[in-house]
């Protein structure tokens, strides 16, 4: 082939990958700007409806019809109507949220670290048209990440109408069946105050120290993209008195919780076995547990776990990097 | 005549494959690949495949990993009070399945608890 024929193949190919790259750019600026909008609305807007949600881990799923209402100012009611969790009352606010369970016979006070400013998109998403629910147009997102996240956002208000995660063995989908905007008359925002068990409280990493009676240090290194969204205290509910340290990272799509917690209750959370195993190989140990990877590292003082949307091995790259 | 001709023919082709040395071979990988192929295909296939190993290298280095990933081993871990942290810790994200994790969460907070006698 001449010189000139091969100058316009490669003109061509410029020109076709050029193409290629812009409306790559498109699609996903079309995305971010549905991900900011159903941002928004979720932080302006009233609204309410009939939810079914379902978990399938490992084969085993568990559905459930929930009451749902939210309001602007981050107020939100779940009531579960069916399924394991009927007569469940979850009221969140703020960092804050408690959950009366009919089970346990107990409210459970816990805590919301995620911060939404910080879970920007990570540029990985995709718009396309999405079907009519609750009689509603929506736009669908995809995320290609692992797991792999849908969004049917409605076009008229933002409110995310179905949401769908598929993992290596966690499935879990909720999508409203009935909804509409504005306030459902006579219902109470009151959190559930009955036997109350404080569980988890959002306090900083100091603070953490101070109450976990040891140091408790952030790993030296993380994927890139990821950061801290926020820390906590996690009280062991056998009552030992064991308090954990939570630090909750981030990348805008996928999160991982760091605990850290003192060796002396280390039975308390992890089984007896495991602990032997993991302080017998002096390196990490590792089990998927509800279809999430958990890594920990047992043979050191304080102990680390490391859970959540990353392998193993990344896992135990961080949980092995706290000093 | 014409026996004559060929038998000098002969001659002729016989003395120049004698005195006609063979080259050396290739030495390294070079050698053991291209040397296994005729002479002409190895030359005319180790210009197409130069552009091709370079690329190959060039993306090696370009997505080599930063350092070695650890490698873990299974075990029987049970930290079902932190898989609960960590699914209702989500849940004030607004893009959050936020139903879905509490459901999730609640379920293992009773294991948790119907498990903890077990476990210690």
């Amino acid at each position: 082939m001449s010189g000139r024929r091969w100058a316009l193949v490669a003109l061509v190919a410029l020109l076709l990958s050029g193409a290629w790259l812009a409306a790559q750019h498109r699609a996903q600026q079309r995305a971010e700007r549905w991900l900011t909008f159903a941002r928004q609305a979720a932080q302006q807007t009233d609204y309410y409806g009939r939810q079914r949600s379902s978990v399938e881990v490992a084969g085993h799923r568990q559905e459930a019809l929930v009451d749902f209402d939210r309001r602007g100012d981050g107020q939100t009611r779940l009531a579960y109507r069916s399924g394991a969790l009927a007569g469940t009352l979850v009221v969140g606010a703020g960092l804050k949220q408690w959950r009366w369970d009919p089970t346990l016979g107990r409210t459970v006070q816990g805590v919301a670290l995620a911060d939404p400013l910080a879970a920007l998109p990570a540029g990985r998403w995709r718009a396309q048209s999405g079907v009519v629910l609750a009689g509603r147009p929506t736009v669908l997102l995809r995320s290609a990440g692992r797991p792999a996240r849908q969004l049917w956002i409605d076009r008229a208000s933002g409110v995310v109408l179905r949401s769908m995660a598929t993992g290596p063995d966690l499935v879990t989908c909720t999508e409203f069946e009935t909804f509409a905007l504005g306030r459902r008359p006579g219902v109470s925002f009151e959190p559930p105050h009955r036997d109350t068990w404080v569980l988890n409280e959002a306090v900083d990493v100091s603070e953490c120290s101070r109450r976990c009676g040891f140091a408790v240090r952030l790993p030296t290194w993380l994927p890139t993209g990821w950061r801290l969204l926020g820390s906590s205290c996690y009280h062991c509910p056998c009552g030992c008195g064991m308090v954990a340290a939570q630090l909750r990272y981030g990348d805008g799509q996928r999160a991982i919780s760091v605990f850290q917690q003192d060796r002396r209750y280390v039975g308390c959370v992890i089984s007896a076995s495991c602990c032997e195993q993991g302080a017998a190989a002096g390196s990490c140990v590792a089990r998927r547990h509800a279809g999430l990877p958990l890594v920990a590292r047992v043979d050191r003082q304080p102990v680390v776990v490391a859970l959540g949307d990353l392998p193993e091995a990344t896992l135990a790259r961080i949980a092995d990097s706290v000093p | 005549m014409a026996e004559h001709e060929e038998q000098h023919r002969e001659d002729r082709l016989r003395r120049l494959l004698q005195s006609a040395a063979l080259p050396d071979p290739p030495s390294g990988l070079r050698g053991r690949v291209l040397g296994s192929l005729p002479p002409r295909a190895a030359q005319r296939w180790a210009w197409r495949l130069a552009p091709l190993a370079a690329t190959a290298a060039l993306l090696a280095v370009i997505w080599r990993p930063s350092a070695p990933l650890p490698t873990v081993a299974p075990a029987d871990l049970r930290a079902g009070g932190y898989v609960q942290q960590h699914a209702l810790a989500g849940v004030a994200d607004p893009l959050a399945d936020a139903t879905a994790l509490h459901l999730l969460g609640t379920l293992e907070l009773r294991a948790t608890v119907a498990h903890q006698a077990e476990w210690q």
